[in-house]
């Protein structure tokens, strides 16, 4: 028995094992890229959860005022339908609010993306699928304090071509008229990548 | 055990990360400046007119001419950098020629204005009468620090060329100077 449990742990080991190494090495190629106007994307699908999170709660509301009507006799019931509604609307509102700044979000990051292709002059060595991963790390009014390189593309010419736009840019003038919550979550430290298509 | 798995490949995945995807590039030239560096000898501004002449040819480098200049460096240390910004140039070549009874040396940098500071240093060297063509290299080492492949300023052209009856098969430089006829023919050569 205790042989079958060590194997069996052996086996959940191994198999975690072979998870992670092939995770950690087709990330950056099987990224859950999120194509949207713009060639902005977003690693993560937090927001697209919240909004799934809430579509069951938009229904509900609906269906109890709906009883409401129905059962006026309950007074207790009708005080927690009330909590719900009120519930449901500041969701709605935080939702509103939540999708206008990413409105905002994804118009600076337009209009960024398009400075840097007015600036970048790419090199003629370009090989299929080639692409170079910058973290920028920008301060309150949108001057580049770092620029570190995340991931090479292994092609000096093609590095130091982007590294030049990225240098001739300076400054992200649109980030001023931003509040700081999105400024932080977004902007402060992002990443810019330059995939020749 | 559902559970771990699902919080490893969820950790695995969780980049709270923007990133912005730059495809297309500008389709404009390069601005650079050629310049010679500290003296002005014969030979370097025939050197700096050659590697002038074959960056424009490339359709791929605009060179500024010098009398757009708003200050002319004679060497690195006195780049006054927004002098350069204003006329939005990318980066000056500074072109130091030596030449010694039968050595021609030459170095040459290429200075990045927006990082401010001189991003790589190469030399050619060659024969005082191999002049044409050791600016040829000049060209191309350039051109190869910016676009990534070889130049084709150091290459040769072949053609042939009629006048009345004879034929001639003639080899010469890329820009057409140095012609050598090779063959000559009353009856076609190609």
């Amino acid at each position: 028995m205790i042989r079958w449990l060590t194997a069996l742990f052996f086996s959940i080991a191994v198999h975690l094992g072979i998870l992670f190494g092939y995770s950690a090495f087709t990330l950056e190629s099987n990224e859950p890229l999120k194509r949207k106007i713009t060639n902005v994307n977003f690693l993560e699908s937090e927001i697209d959860e919240k909004v799934e999170i809430k579509k069951p709660k938009t229904t509900n509301p609906k269906t109890k005022t709906e009883k409401k009507d129905q059962t006026i006799k309950e007074p207790q019931q009708e005080i927690k339908e009330i909590e719900n509604l009120d519930e449901y609307l500041k969701e709605e509102e935080l939702k509103k609010e939540n999708d206008y700044k990413l409105g905002i979000v994804e118009q600076i990051s337009s209009k960024v993306i398009k400075d840097i292709e007015g600036l970048w002059v790419r090199p003629n060595n370009i090989s299929n699928g080639m692409f170079v991963d910058f973290n920028l790390k920008l301060n309150r009014i949108g001057i580049i304090e770092s620029i570190e390189l995340k991931k090479s593309s292994g092609n000096q010419t093609f590095d130091r071509a982007a590294l030049t736009a990225i240098r001739k840019y300076k400054q992200v003038k649109y980030i001023r008229n931003i509040d700081d919550e999105t400024f932080r979550t977004y902007f402060a430290d992002f990443t810019l990548r330059f995939k020749p298509e | 055990m559902k559970k771990i798995l699902a919080l490893i490949v969820f950790s695995l995945n969780f980049h709270a990360d923007l990133v912005l995807e730059i495809t297309e590039s500008a389709s404009k030239p390069i601005k650079i400046a050629i310049l010679e560096k500290n003296n002005n000898s014969l030979a370097g501004q025939e050197i700096v007119e050659i590697v002038r002449n074959d960056l424009s040819r490339t359709g791929e480098f605009e060179v500024i001419a010098n009398d757009e200049l708003l200050s002319i460096p004679t060497n690195e240390d006195e780049v006054i950098q927004r002098d350069w910004l204003l006329l939005d140039v990318d980066s000056i070549v500074f072109v130091d020629v030596q030449i010694e009874e039968n050595n021609l040396d030459i170095s040459y940098s290429i200075f990045d204005i927006s990082y401010n500071d001189t991003e790589d240093k190469r030399r050619v060297l060659g024969l005082p009468d191999s002049l044409r063509q050791s600016s040829h290299y000049v060209s191309d080492g350039i051109y190869k620090f910016f676009y990534g492949i070889e130049g084709i300023s150091s290459t040769k052209l072949m053609y042939v060329t009629k006048t009345s009856n004879t034929h001639k098969l003639i080899i010469s430089d890329a820009d057409g100077f140095n012609e050598q006829v090779l063959l000559k023919s009353n009856s076609s050569i190609i």
